[in-house]
């Protein structure tokens, strides 16, 4: 009995925190959680091309409203998006701005950047020699 | 009503505090290496569920950063891990927590592992549990910054409603088996974990309350 009165209680308090909103919020999330199970659940091109469609409208909605900022990792995982969609300028882009935003993301997005350069040199390089 | 639920949801914490463990957090020495950032590594697994951890990753990246931190985006770090030929959590558990600094140049590392998640059947209803350790280490120095127990029972209810309340309960207990059944439970997981005051994460950088909550992490 003690402990079903408990796991009501936590239950109650899920409900109270998520529909009420009264946790304060640092940052914008939209639909970033729901890309990340999405792609879970839909593994391979389909599902990244779904999700890098929710990381977009979330990274507008953010950007529409002056109160939002939007959550770390999000321009990150976009870039991530179309790296792997081979939009490798767009890709250098997003991630250039996480690391704007969230000084603690420039080392590795750095790092992500001047991968993304030395695969293009290299391929040009490939294709001179042809 | 607003001021109403201020009221409820500390007391709520407190009747939920019971049901977990003690903590063996000594805050001392999370604050001495305060970190910024937090790096979290696809999740290791206590229970017979092979999709656990692939779908728990999905559920942690707001709940800490909520909390004030810089939290890396889980896939393409765990693209980034695989690639160093870390593909399993022996491979992850056996990196040294300081090559996560120099690969990600991260201040911390939380390592998860999953001990509950399952579904129980009763007559006409269900319960769903959720539950798993959380382990933050520095990356610099590899000590324990924070480790944590949470576990959360949802039970489904049986509902009324005569035949048709019958036919809704047996439909809810086809489905919850399924991953979208246990991702919201995990949420509150890590939610709970998170935000549990005294017990959870101190407020991080990005958190107003930074740097002003240590009086009630100690």
């Amino acid at each position: 009995m003690k402990s079903g009165v408990i796991r009501s209680a936590s239950f109650l308090l899920g409900l109270v925190l998520t529909i009420t909103g009264c946790v304060q919020h640092q940052f914008y999330w939209g639909s970033y959680e729901d890309s990340l199970f999405s792609r879970q659940q839909h593994a391979g091109p389909e599902g990244e091309t779904g999700a890098a469609t929710m990381l977009i409208s979330t990274i507008n909605e953010a950007q529409s409203n002056p109160e939002h900022r939007v959550g770390p990792g999000i321009h990150a995982d976009y870039g991530y998006l179309l790296l792997k969609q081979g939009n490798t300028d767009e890709a250098i882009g997003q991630f250039t701005k996480e690391g704007t935003l969230f000084p603690e993301a420039k080392p590795l997005m750095d790092t992500m950047i001047t991968r993304i350069q030395e695969r293009k040199k290299k391929e040009a390089e490939g294709k001179r020699a042809q | 009503m607003r001021y109403l639920l201020w009221m409820i949801a500390p007391l709520s914490l407190f009747l939920l505090s019971g049901c977990v463990t003690a903590p063996t957090t000594d805050y001392a020495t999370f604050f001495e290496h305060q970190p910024h950032s937090i790096l979290v590594v696809p999740p290791a697994n206590k229970t017979t569920a092979v999709d656990a951890p692939a779908v728990f990753l999905t559920t942690v990246s707001a709940a800490f950063a909520e909390r004030g931190y810089y939290v890396f985006p889980v896939f393409l770090v765990q693209d980034i891990l695989n690639d160093l030929g870390a593909t399993d959590e022996g491979a992850i558990a056996a990196i040294p927590p300081d090559k996560f600094k120099e690969v990600f140049g991260t201040d911390s590392i939380l390592y998860v592992t999953i001990t509950d998640w399952s579904t129980s059947y009763v007559v006409l209803a269900s319960n769903i549990t959720v539950g798993a350790e959380y382990r933050l280490v520095d990356a610099a120095t590899g000590e324990a910054l924070w480790t944590h127990q949470e576990r959360v029972v949802h039970n489904s209810g049986g509902g009324g409603g005569g035949i048709a309340g019958l036919v809704a309960a047996a439909v809810n207990a086809a489905v919850t088996a399924a991953a979208v059944q246990y991702r919201p439970i995990a949420l509150q997981t890590n939610n709970l974990a998170a935000n549990h005051r005294g017990r959870g994460l101190p407020a991080g950088p990005y958190h107003p309350d930074f740097q002003k909550d240590h009086e009630s992490y100690q």
